[in-house]
């Protein structure tokens, strides 16, 4: 299993996927310093501190949130196109090898999401706490980022699933939509319909009265590891060439 | 042991164009076997089929279950080394470590890719990518070999020397190739299977 994980790490990180991860984290680093306003001076910053807290806070977990899951998006484009399926020739000799290779090419994508997450959050946490006055790292901050982390994992299996079901470049569409609804909907008092969309995706959002999601954890967990589950079962069903 | 390939009215069908239907043939050991036919006659079908990487109606036996692949379509992890690939995929084959570097260098040393073996793919040729291709079907000796299109990015020289190898492991093992160019794989004991529009229109020793 160790092999076949290096080996779907290398395939995932090609000059395309690097790039974009590459741009991601450079929007990540520009939004979380500019959100900071650290370049205004500790003196500046030291006065309204409640209120550069919150928007320092806001802004930088939506900018963390809208990177990660677009990039899980692009990874689950990437990583199951039918390009990336032709490397299964390689490595499957036997039957039981389809699934530990599509395991493994899972693990490996949600490890790339794992380490862009961590990597967001220790900048997050280092810039608001050397560069600022206003900001001390609180159990909400960890909360939100393992949250940001949830809906990346979501939308990884969920794109990872439709882009190995319907091969083609329409593929990424009903990933994005379902992002679009999230992003623009209210979470706490959201229309009829769309409420149904909170309960099983992870999606936080900091307001006014602290971290604002709906549904169950624990039915949003069953959701991700039945869509990873499934995503697995489609894989290995697949033609590999 | 008993070296052979069974195809039992297999089908196996696109939705673009092209695939195989209901075809049958057998395949035997210690001779050299070609497949050839135009573009889309089901020659990569049928060597896809056999090594089980698509799904397929019908019966395929092909004993024992020791199949080396070179694809003509592959895709290469672009920032891992030649000689790291090579050990990732013999390594998955369950081949001894110690044997499998032996193999490994041995073969690129037969290729003249040795100074790249250190190399990332991004930076290596069309052709440079092939030699590595046929070398992973090869290096776990297995006992039955598929081979699509195996000169094609080769220069010259390296079209004499993957026709010699293939030429060689055919003494030994089962040996299929898909190839446009029969002429090259010139042998005593060869046989051609051509087919066309996914059915067999002829076969001989030739």
């Amino acid at each position: 299993m160790k092999t076949m994980l290096k080996v779907q790490w290398y395939y995932l990180i090609d000059k395309t996927a690097a790039a974009f991860i590459g741009l991601f984290a450079v929007f990540v680093f520009v939004a979380i310093f500019t959100a900071s306003e650290a370049s205004l001076g500790m003196a500046a910053l030291d006065v309204d501190r409640i209120r550069r807290a919150f928007v320092y806070r806001s802004s930088g977990v939506l900018a963390v949130r809208l990177s990660a899951s677009v990039l899980a998006i692009f990874l689950g484009l990437h990583g199951w196109s039918k390009t990336q399926r032709r490397a299964g020739v390689y490595f499957i000799a036997q039957r039981k090898d389809v699934f530990r290779f599509a395991a493994a090419k899972a693990i490996a994508a949600a490890f790339i999401l794992v380490v862009f997450v961590l990597a967001s959050a220790l900048f997050y946490g280092l810039v608001g706490g050397y560069l600022t006055p206003y900001f001390t790292l609180v159990a909400t901050d960890a909360r939100l980022f393992a949250d940001i982390l949830a809906e990346a994992l979501f939308f990884l299996a969920l794109q990872g699933l439709v882009t190995t079901t319907f091969d083609g470049v329409f593929a990424g569409i009903p990933a994005f939509v379902l992002f679009w609804i999230l992003e623009s909907a209210a979470p706490v008092s959201p229309e009829v319909g769309i409420d149904v969309l909170f309960l099983v995706v992870r999606h936080a959002r900091l307001d006014e009265t602290g971290i604002a999601t709906l549904g169950d954890p624990r039915v949003q967990a069953l959701v991700l590891v039945a869509l990873f589950s499934a995503l697995i079962v489609v894989f290995a069903k697949k033609d590999m060439n | 042991m008993n070296i052979s390939v069974k195809v039992d009215g297999v089908t196996k069908k696109y939705r673009s164009q092209g695939g195989i239907e209901n075809l049958s043939v057998s395949f035997d050991a210690a001779r050299l076997n070609l497949l050839v036919g135009p573009n889309g006659s089901g020659k990569s079908t049928l060597l896809k089929c056999i090594v089980g990487v698509v799904r397929y109606d019908g019966v395929i036996v092909a004993t024992p279950r020791s199949i080396g692949y070179a694809p003509e379509e592959y895709v290469l992890p672009q920032f891992m080394s030649v000689r790291d690939f090579l050990q990732a995929v013999g390594r998955v084959r369950d081949v001894e470590r110690a044997i499998l570097t032996e193999r490994i260098e041995e073969l690129l040393g037969y290729f003249g890719m040795s100074d790249h073996a250190h190399k990332p793919f991004l930076g290596l040729s069309n052709g440079m990518k092939q030699k590595v291709n046929l070398i992973q079907a090869v290096m776990n000796r297995p006992k039955i070999l598929l081979f699509d299109e195996p000169l094609r990015a080769l220069d010259e020289e390296s079209r004499d020397r993957a026709t010699a190898l293939i030429r060689e492991r055919s003494k030994e093992s089962l040996v299929i190739v898909s190839t446009h160019y029969p002429e090259r794989f010139r042998i005593r004991n060869r046989r051609i299977v051509r087919l066309e529009a996914g059915r067999i229109v002829d076969e001989n020793d030739a």
